[in-house]
């Protein structure tokens, strides 16, 4: 039995308690129900790639920065605009607000996934990749537990030029300096991580493949336009 | 001000579908221990067959176990209170009597287990109740390499019933097993710790050795030193060797399904479902996110000339409302002024308050003037405002991306008493209404393993008012034999609760419940409520509840008076005398009128809350409610409460006094997104009418904590999320 399945078996029990009613409030209990047929019996259906013909599309249907990112586990692919700007940070979402924060094309917190990214200390690895220099400095992410409890995370990162970023699509061949960043967790259950990064002379990065914790795994992204 | 999906455009909506498929759960990572995970019990407990081992479970991990072999089943609930204390409660079909019988443990860890000491736990089973089970150990188990384990122990009372290897005192009155009835001789009606007898009587050893050669299979196999006896003089089992086996299957989420052969003769299977409230669920959920904060220019906080436009103020208000609403909330009121803004807000979506929080006030950065640089969000439940939540806008802009203790380092609470803003006309009345199907429960009781009514339930609500609200539900009964009971037990007080079967028998179609509520803020950390009506299944009346609560107080007092009507037993408008019949003895007794309690509550702070109500109960007897939860910051809680009054336990009946436990499940672990529904299961003790309280709707306690510092700070780090 999947963890899923499990997952839905205990809602089941659940829902049954909580009896979804109709009405006009509280109608998560059924909600679940009416969706839990759904939730047993769904096929998983292998993500389709987006189409050269979506990526034209969506690139000139708009004048925002637009990324393209592949969630590696699902192997689904997605396109997110820049919707808002807060300092160095740029906040690129879709209409069904699933969001990732970039800063310069490093992904400095997500939202919207499940197990997201909540922010991170990224100052030192984020210095060190942009100016492709060797070196090694600490790194955190921090997320919540199931509990909602904050959980920091802690590694310790060596960046060195080297490795090198998936294509996600062959629409716009990313070129540039590559950079790798070799990650050890400080705490004994972060598993440790390699980032790969692909940056433009100014210190952009284009195109890279980032750890988002053991929720999420990686994400590979690519600047479709900066 | 451009709202989130204000910018949507052809290709964002294409790629929503790709989004789709990122929503799904994603399974947790495969622990790299997996074949030194713990095996249960047939007793539900951490163990190899029937014997205990001293594995311990992860804190918080609830465990329940089906479990049969020959006559015998046994359900058995284990709770891991803290990382080395856990406790059980087991319901069991004992082989040979007809009855079934309940039991409670406690396990405590003594040593862990390091590279050189074995981990030792000291049990007590079954130490309450009517003692069929009663037995204590001390167990040694040490892992000598990934997924082998040995286990080494000493058993008194039913462990150590088979080969003793020597006697420590007397064991005093041992439950005996009689005319296919237990009786429990030692304490007479059981429900009462029996200290003297613990670790008294025969001692005998144990002892076995599980090996899991993958990370699917378990094989255990024990030495007993339970002799069955009561059962084998029954004629129920027979016993042929001590030695046990089994072979366990393990599931991913630590589920466990096992085979056993038991006694040298029987056949036996079990599953047990583990669960636990740190881990169960989507971590930090998947809903959609909240909108970005949109920070102001610079210089353009100086801009006050929108103070003097009542059409910007207009849309500024229609704005930030039509944000709010996207999040499932109700801005109710607004008051803008030059620097500051005060929203009255009312959320029915978010279980987390930082969350409703953060997702206001993110709201209120992008659609509030930019001169407006304090943010003050008022909840309000039932038209009580709960807490004033203070935010400076700038703050907000500097700490979006930073940890959430940042922004919670700058966040005041301060009691709300007068500063609501007055909530905006045209929103009240407001009606709810449900109707939809309802399964009542009795279980593990006596004579009976599960009882069950099914039927229809109609609810409906007027908020009349922000803080006056009609409400009531009606039921009609489709099916089930919650009105089987026939059991009439003699009680030696009015029969304020022993009735209960007739009412479930004759009310049909039932009112549930047909109150006005009126709630108030009568001053600084007062909250009030009155509720009129028929207030539950068996009484109407009036109750009046005062609480005391500062906003950022761990600790709260307060008071309840009811002055009670008997309702008649259909459940319908009509009322019935409070002199109750006993129908064994025949003996008239009054209800008394007025009833109520003073109550203290305190949150430790360490994930234990601890509440006392101390006054007169229904059948006017005068005493105490203890109570004890485990809660955690999404909502889950596991406790216990135990009711001592001044009715004599032989007044009380069988248990001797009421007592319980109790599970709080919140739907959002379950829909992995928020929601601030749950449901709560309490497993009691026999209903008796000694230590019952009036089981009035909405007290205030539980609806004024949630929006207080301690509370909400709990769950904090979802302010970004």
């Amino acid at each position: 039995m999947t963890r899923r399945s499990i997952t839905s078996l205990a809602l089941a029990l659940t829902a049954a308690l909580s009896l979804g009613a109709c009405g006009n409030v509280n109608q998560e209990g059924a909600e679940a129900l009416r969706n839990l047929p759904k939730t047993l019996l769904a096929k998983k259906e292998p993500p389709k790639p987006l189409t050269l013909q979506e990526i034209a599309t969506a690139v000139s249907s708009t004048t925002a920065s637009v990324f393209m990112f592949e969630y590696e586990n699902l192997g689904a692919q997605f396109l997110l605009q820049d919707i808002e700007q807060n300092g160095p940070y740029h906040t690129y979402g879709n209409p069904t607000r699933q969001v990732v924060v970039l800063r310069d094309g490093m992904i400095t917190a997500t939202r919207g996934f499940g197990g997201d990214l909540m922010s991170s200390e990224e100052d030192g690895l984020f210095s060190l990749v942009r100016s492709r220099t060797t070196g090694r400095t600490s790194y955190d992410q921090r997320f919540l537990t199931p509990e909602n409890l904050t959980i920091v995370r802690r590694y310790s990162c060596y960046v060195s030029p080297g490795g090198s970023v998936p294509v996600v699509s062959d629409v716009l061949q990313v070129t540039g300096s590559s950079m790798e960043a070799v990650c050890t967790g400080v705490n004994k259950d972060s598993p440790d991580f390699t980032n790969t990064y692909t940056i433009s002379g100014d210190g952009y990065i284009l195109g890279a493949r980032q750890w988002l914790g053991p929720t999420i795994g990686y994400f590979v992204s690519q600047a479709l336009r900066r | 001000m451009p709202g989130f999906q204000g910018r949507k455009s052809g290709f964002v909506r294409r790629a929503a579908l790709a989004g789709t498929f990122l929503s799904v759960l994603v399974g947790a990572s495969w622990a790299q221990d997996v074949r030194n995970q713990l095996s249960y019990n047939l007793f539900g407990s951490p163990g190899l067959v029937d014997m205990p081992t001293a594995e311990v479970a992860p804190d918080a991990t609830i465990a329940a176990t089906f479990a049969a072999f020959g006559e015998t089943t046994r359900t058995t609930l284990n709770f891991q209170i803290t990382p080395r204390l856990s406790g059980s409660f087991r319901y069991s079909a004992v082989a040979g009597t007809s009855l079934y019988d309940r039991s409670f443990d406690l396990r405590y860890q003594l040593l862990t287990e390091t590279d050189l000491r074995p981990s030792v736990v000291v049990g007590l089973q079954d130490f309450i109740g009517t003692g069929i089970y009663s037995a204590e150990y001390l167990v040694a188990t040490k892992t000598l390499r990934p997924g082998l384990k040995i286990t080494g122990g000493l058993g008194w009372g039913r462990l150590g019933s088979y080969n003793p290897i020597g006697t420590i005192g007397s064991r005093p009155g041992s439950a005996t097993v009689q005319g296919g009835s237990i009786d429990a001789e030692f304490s007479g009606r059981g429900g009462i710790p029996e200290i003297e007898r613990f670790f008294r009587g025969d001692v005998a050893a144990f002892g076995g050795i599980s090996y899991a050669p993958n990370d699917r299979f378990n094989i255990k196999l024990e030495y007993s030193s339970d002799d069955y006896a009561p059962e084998r003089r029954l004629g129920a089992t027979e016993k042929t060797s001590p030695w046990n086996v089994a072979l366990d299957y393990r599931m991913r989420n630590g589920s466990q399904l096992s085979v056993y052969h038991v006694l040298g003769e029987e056949i036996g299977a079990q599953f047990t479902f583990v669960i636990n409230p740190k881990t169960v669920g989507i971590p930090g959920g998947n809903e959609p996110s909240g909108v970005p904060v949109s920070p102001r220019a610079p210089g353009s906080a100086a801009d006050l000339g929108w103070t003097t436009d009542p059409a910007r103020k207009q849309s500024a208000k229609a704005s930030l409302s039509e944000l709010a609403s996207k999040e499932g909330m109700f801005v109710e009121g607004l008051k803008l002024e030059a620097n500051r803004a005060t929203v009255r807000l009312v959320n029915p979506r978010f279980g987390a308050p930082s969350q409703a929080f953060g997702r206001i006030a993110r709201a209120m950065t992008r659609s509030l003037p930019a001169s407006v640089e304090v943010f003050e969000i008022i909840p309000v439940v039932n038209g009580m405002a709960m807490s004033a939540v203070v935010f400076t806008r700038s703050d907000l802009e500097r700490l979006e991306h930073e940890a959430a203790n940042e922004i919670l380092a700058r966040t005041t609470f301060v009691d709300a008493y007068g500063r609501v803003p007055q909530v905006d006309k045209g929103i009240y009345p407001k009606f709810n209404w449900s109707i939809g199907p309802y399964v009542q429960f009795s279980v593990f009781d006596p004579q009976n393993p599960v009882r069950v009514d099914t039927g229809l339930r109609a609810s409906a609500e007027v908020e009349i008012t922000p803080s006056l609200v009609l409400s009531g539900s009606v039921t009609k009964k489709a099916g089930g034999n919650l009105d089987e009971v026939k059991r009439q037990d003699t009680s030696n007080l009015p029969r304020v609760r022993t009735d209960q079967a007739r009412y479930s028998a004759e009310g049909d179609p039932a009112i549930e419940y047909l109150q006005l509520a009126h709630y108030s803020r009568p001053g600084k950390n007062l909250y009030s409520r009155v509720t009129l009506g028929y207030l539950e299944q068996m009484y109407g009346g009036v109750s009046a509840e005062v609480l005391w609560k500062p906003v950022t107080s761990r600790f709260a007092l307060g008071a309840e008076l009811n002055y009670v009507r008997r309702r008649e037993f259909d459940q319908l408008f009509g009322f019935q005398s409070m002199t109750t019949i006993d129908p064994v003895s025949g003996a008239q007794r009054d209800i008394p009128d007025v009833n109520g309690h003073v109550s203290a509550y305190y949150a430790f702070g360490n994930g234990f809350h601890g509440q006392v109500d101390v006054g007169r109960y229904l059948a006017g007897d005068y005493g105490a409610t203890l109570s004890l939860d485990r809660e955690f910051a999404n909502g889950w809680r596991v406790g216990a409460y135990a009711t001592f009054t001044d009715a004599s336990f032989e007044d009380f009946g069988e248990g001797s006094f009421d007592k319980g436990i109790r599970f709080t499940l919140p739907l959002a672990s379950f829909l992995g997104k928020p929601s601030r529904s749950s449901n709560d299961l309490v497993i009691q003790s026999l209903s008796r009418d000694g230590g019952a309280r009036l089981n009035v709707r909405d007290r205030l306690y539980e609806q004024v904590r949630d929006y207080h510092k301690p509370d909400a700070v709990n769950s904090w780090g979802r302010f970004w999320r």
